[in-house]
């Protein structure tokens, strides 16, 4: 719902070509609110409100410096941060909500060094600046140190345990450097924060297929019936497809022929409902494809694409099941 | 097999940029598409054309979606007579712009099937100044991704122009990839 209002109040103002002053602020105050990241706009609608129309603003020009300014430095517009900073300086000397800006900007012209040191300083008066924390976090990450910038992120994360989005952060850095059961461990961490959250399970899911294995599978297996149960109404695809193709690679490993141990094939084989699962991935997916307006080319493609991943049976599972196809 | 140029068409150029662009945050990678007829040892001095590419994803791609995207992407370029030739990928941060364990890992896979295929890592330093094509090609020589040193071409000269005129208009890209296209399968 919030996303449509976004689109509407955002192509309210494009239609005014920005001379709408108080659509701007509203498109601001509606960002602020709503804690969109829309550096471009909020820039581009923002600088006339700091500039020309700054004595309109009341007691909301702080407020709204202080965004435009983030959203300049984000949006690499040095000039238009640079003057927000020294109003707000001016206004507020020795203000440390100044202060951040002032080393964010420093972040924005790659000095990271400088930067950094504010950082500690402001870490050293107060320990608990989560701010400050996040911001190193994120310097050392754009420095590709991955090793420190995890190491900061645990740091933070011991003291910070309920913090959903940062355990989110440390699972890309982990997957970012192929440390894959580490990341499991925060998904884990994630599941039991949210566990009503069906995107969490789908990327769980796949985070459990790339690691491999039977055992990895079968989980992934789980996972994705799981979310798909949880919400089995809208936006789908990406479960059904990840079913798919965890069917098909368990179907591959109890292949004797696909050269895995035979531990891992029989094991694999004993995997339940496989072919079924299968099947119902294929059925529903070629159901939403059709239900939807999709281009032709690409429904086209489908029904190939699903041949390549098709399990009809499992290999050496003996008695093929007639029973009804079923997700548990 | 021996470095081979590329050459960007317009339209492929543009989008794997603006696909990049919609995802500042992240890092992105998608299909490079060529001609199905250009053959590969044979191939005289023009290398390979990339007439078109495939966006994939702007987060981290795992294993099943890899795998199903790469499948779909197999059959899509079939139908229009054309073939994968390689992979983009752009980093998420500015300056790291050697090819990435990610991308490198891929693109070996690729070769499997494939064995021209190349990778094209976009170097988000060049995107910003935008005067010459943002990118390396890097091709497989005895087991190792190398920086290819033959040249990178547009087809048409002049459309290095066009990102810089497209940036400075702050135009909205709305590129969907395989990642957005699995929420919404109406979008393409």
């Amino acid at each position: 719902m919030s996303a449509t209002n976004f689109e509407l109040l955002r192509a309210r103002l494009e239609a005014s070509s920005g001379k709408d002053i108080k659509l701007n602020r509203e498109f601001l105050k509606y960002v602020r609110e709503h804690h969109i990241r829309e550096s471009t706009l909020v820039s581009i609608y923002g600088a006339p409100l700091v500039d020309k129309y700054a004595s309109s603003l009341g007691d909301e020009l702080w407020v709204v410096l202080e965004q435009v300014c983030i959203a300049a430095l984000d949006s690499q517009d040095l000039k238009l941060a640079d003057m927000c900073i020294s109003k707000l300086d001016a206004k507020f000397p020795n203000s440390s909500r100044v202060r951040r800006l002032q080393a964010l900007r420093m972040e924005a012209a790659v000095r990271y060094d400088d930067a950094d040191l504010v950082y500690q300083r402001m870490l050293l008066d107060d320990p608990t600046n989560t701010f400050a924390m996040k911001r190193r976090i994120t310097i050392a990450r754009e420095r590709r140190d991955l090793t420190r910038a995890v190491q900061l992120l645990n740091e933070y994360l011991t003291v910070f345990m309920s913090d959903t989005e940062a355990w989110l952060e440390l699972a890309d850095l982990y997957i970012q450097q192929g440390m894959y059961s580490n990341a499991s461990f925060c998904f884990e961490e994630l599941l039991l924060a949210s566990p009503q959250n069906c995107h969490l399970y789908v990327k769980y899911a796949e985070l459990r297929f790339t690691m491999g294995g039977v055992e990895n599978l079968e989980l992934a297996k789980k996972y994705y019936s799981f979310a798909l149960e949880l919400n089995p109404d809208k936006n789908t695809n990406r479960a059904w497809f990840g079913l798919l193709a965890t069917t098909h690679a368990l179907a591959l490993l109890a292949d004797p022929s696909s050269g895995a141990s035979k531990k891992a094939s029989s094991a694999a084989s004993e995997s339940k409902y496989v072919a079924e699962m299968n099947k119902l991935a294929r059925t529903q997916l070629t159901k939403n494809y059709e239900n939807s307006s999709a281009t032709t080319t690409l429904k086209e493609c489908l029904p190939k694409t699903l041949s390549d991943f098709t399990v009809d049976r499992m290999p050496d599972s003996g008695s093929s099941s007639s029973k009804d196809a079923k997700t548990r | 097999m021996s470095s081979a140029a590329i050459t960007f068409g317009t339209e492929a150029y543009l989008k794997m940029l603006l696909h990049c662009c919609q995802h500042p945050a992240t890092s992105v990678c998608g299909l490079l598409l060529a001609p199905a007829s250009s053959t590969d040892s044979t191939s005289n001095e023009s290398g390979v054309t990339c007439v078109d590419v495939l966006p994939l994803f702007h987060s981290s791609p795992l294993g099943p979606l890899l795998n199903i995207s790469f499948q779909m992407a197999e059959h899509f370029a079939s139908q229009r007579s054309q073939k994968i030739a390689g992979l983009y990928m752009a980093s998420e941060t500015l300056e790291d712009n050697e090819i990435s364990t990610v991308a490198a890992r891929i693109g070996s896979q690729m070769i499997a099937t494939q064995a021209d295929s190349v990778v094209f890592m976009i170097d988000n330093m060049k995107l910003r100044r935008g005067d010459e094509i943002a990118g390396s090609l890097y091709v497989q020589k005895a087991g190792k991704w190398q920086r290819s040193s033959a040249p990178l071409m547009m087809e048409d000269g002049h459309a290095l122009e066009i990102p810089k005129q497209l940036f400075n208009q702050r135009v909205r890209p709305h590129i969907v990839d395989f990642e957005e296209h699995t929420e919404r399968p109406e979008a393409d």
